[in-house]
């Protein structure tokens, strides 16, 4: 009896080194993280149904070898840095092993903090702040370009493709729109082109006709709009065409979304040039609008109209 | 000169729609003593309705300026429905309540009606069929787009329409009575509660006008777009002399002027702080307003 109950003992801790079976089904857990409702809530949304679109890609294409399916996890942070953090945390406590996002540089620095602190991998697709991937954070990158290379780009465009000498820009005040505009101002005072102008505007504004008339007094010949919105910066074309404003118009990577072709309508197709970095979106613009797609530096792509014949 | 003229044509034609939604604060104000948060929030959903109506519209076949009268017309309607829906919701349950109690329920209205827009019809901007009404022309160097002249023709006609519905009819003579007494107006058997739910919807629809003319001018509709027009059409109220219809007219097209001169000739930065500045400023030194008579505080 004894060597029967020892037998089974046995047989019972064995088990345990047995108990792997068959396999057992795992998710992979991603995050992400923009703000899906507030002012930039077009945008966010933008990114949470990216990453949903390339879980689908890749579970078409097999999956990740290793696990049964990709879950996604999508957090609001309603571009505020508090509420990234939030989010952050949520996303560690639901053991994700990857966050995309965030949409705004001011909340991807905080949550990047405490995730690169979890040894979480972090993508940005859209924050282009220079600090995001400038602080030694070892699990920190970015897929989009840096706003101090888009100033240069803008510059070099300006100065040899427009030949401009005059430079009127607007921006609508936030760290990223603003801070482009800077340096886009800097950099163009140092390439010899004269600044006529430097407003501002609020964000979410519609009636931006002030301003132009501004503009139109100005008369510049490149006239440098730096939105945070697309659709802020298509009703700034659309009245900028009203307003009869004749300056060459250069827009940047946040005003480059379809949404801009749909609302701009043909104030966007006529005269307007946007410079923004090589990205997805690109192949989205519908051919017949931009007639032209051309590399330009390496940084940037070009969309403009054939008649203008800059190239 | 020319810089000057241009920029008064763009205050006017912003002081236009600020004045129409300037009139639902104002005449709600005047009969209930509400500040009526959620008004901008009409302006929104008028902006909606006018793009949702004007497909349907357009794929009747109809001519374009056919088009815009009848969403117009409809839109104004619709909202006119849905402020009563919301005041028979929101604020007649809390008539009789303190009137913090109906401010904080305004508010929660506005939140509702923006957040359940955004349900509805997404986070993206609506874009408007704008080439119905495009084009500009010019007079003297000066650009004038037709839309403009529509906005200032169209806020003009509703706000003659306003001035005889509210100092000529039957209908304008009950809700000038439930305005200054709701308890004498009762006695003489006005029903005071269909006057109430009346100005609601006047002031909707005119605030529904707004929002699809809005939508035209500048191409799109966003859901939040009821917020910032709302505040400053209240500064406008405030402005005018609240409660007082002519006032708001007036106070619209002063801030819309202001507003545009602070843009045009110290910086588009400031444009808001002005609005604003004039906010407090009359509050501190004219509480009542350019027209505001002295407030009757025994008044229920």
């Amino acid at each position: 009896m004894k060597r029967f109950v020892l037998t089974v003992s046995i047989a019972a801790l064995a088990s345990v080194f047995l108990m792997t079976g068959p396999a057992m089904s795992e998710n992979l857990k991603i995050g992400s993280m923009s703000p899906l409702t507030g002012p930039y809530a077009a945008d966010g949304n933008d990114i949470a149904n990216g990453v949903r679109t390339a879980i689908a890609v890749v579970t078409a294409e097999g999956g990740i070898p290793g696990f049964d399916k990709i879950a996604l996890s999508p957090q609001d942070t309603a571009c505020d840095p508090r509420q990234s953090v939030a989010a952050a945390n949520k996303l560690v406590n639901e053991s994700v092993s990857a966050v995309i996002g965030a949409y705004c540089s001011s909340s991807t620095i905080p949550a990047s903090e405490v995730l690169d602190e979890e040894r979480i991998l972090m993508i940005t697709p859209a924050s282009t702040n220079e600090k995001v991937t400038e602080r030694g954070l070892k699990y920190m990158f970015r897929t989009c370009g840096r706003d101090d290379d888009q100033s240069k780009a803008a510059g070099k465009f300006i100065k040899d493709y427009l030949k401009a000498k005059t430079l009127f820009l607007v921006d609508d005040k936030t760290t990223y729109s603003q801070g482009l505009a800077d340096n886009v101002a800097k950099e163009a005072k140092a390439l010899g082109i004269q600044v006529v102008g430097h407003e501002h505007v609020n964000q979410g504004d519609k009636d931006f006709s002030a301003v132009l008339t501004k503009v139109k007094a100005a008369s510049p010949d490149v006239f440098y709009v730096s939105l945070q919105n697309s659709a802020s910066g298509a009703l700034m074309l659309i009245q900028a065409k009203r307003t009869g404003i004749q300056a060459a118009i250069l827009g940047q990577d946040a005003v480059y979304h379809p949404q801009l072709i749909e609302i701009g309508k043909d104030a966007v197709e006529s005269d307007v040039r946007i410079c923004g970095y090589e990205t997805a979106l690109l192949s989205e613009v519908p051919k017949g609008v931009f007639h032209r797609i051309r590399r330009a530096g390496g940084v940037f792509h070009l969309c403009l109209r054939q008649r203008h014949g800059l190239f | 000169m020319d810089y000057f003229l241009q920029q008064l044509i763009n205050g006017l034609t912003l002081g236009g729609i600020y004045a129409l939604i300037a009139l639902g604060y104002t005449m709600v104000y005047g009969i209930i003593q509400l500040i009526n948060f959620a008004h901008g929030e009409f302006f929104a959903a008028g902006g909606y309705m006018g793009v949702i109506l004007l497909s349907y519209l357009a794929a009747s076949g109809a001519g374009p300026y056919v088009c815009l009268a009848g969403a117009l017309i409809l839109t104004m309607g619709y909202c006119a429905v849905l402020a009563m829906a919301v005041e028979k919701v929101a604020y007649k349950p809390l008539r009789h309540s303190s009137r913090l109690s109906v401010l904080i329920s305004a508010l929660g209205m506005s939140i509702f009606l923006q957040n359940g827009l955004m349900l509805t019809q997404g986070v993206y901007d609506k874009a408007y069929p704008t080439q119905m009404t495009q084009g500009s022309f010019q007079v003297a160097g000066l650009y004038i787009s037709y839309m403009q002249v529509i906005i200032v023709a169209v806020t003009g006609i509703l706000l003659v329409a306003l001035n005889a519905l509210v100092f000529k009819t039957r209908i304008g003579k009950a809700m000038r009575a439930s305005a200054q007494d709701k308890i004498m107006s009762g006695l003489v058997g006005i029903d005071s509660d269909r006057i109430i739910s009346l100005t609601f919807a006047i002031g909707a629809g005119l605030a529904a006008a707004a929002g699809i003319m809005v939508g035209f001018y500048y191409g799109s509709v966003h859901y939040g777009m009821g917020f910032v027009p709302g505040i400053k059409a209240f500064a406008a109220a405030v402005l005018g002399g609240i409660g007082n219809v002519t006032g708001a007219m007036i106070g619209g097209a002063l801030i819309g002027i202001i507003e545009v001169f602070a843009a045009g000739y110290l910086s588009s930065e400031y444009k808001d702080v002005f609005a604003f500045v004039i906010l407090i400023a009359v509050l501190y030194f004219r509480p009542t307003g350019i027209m505001g008579e002295n407030v009757d505080d025994t008044r229920v």
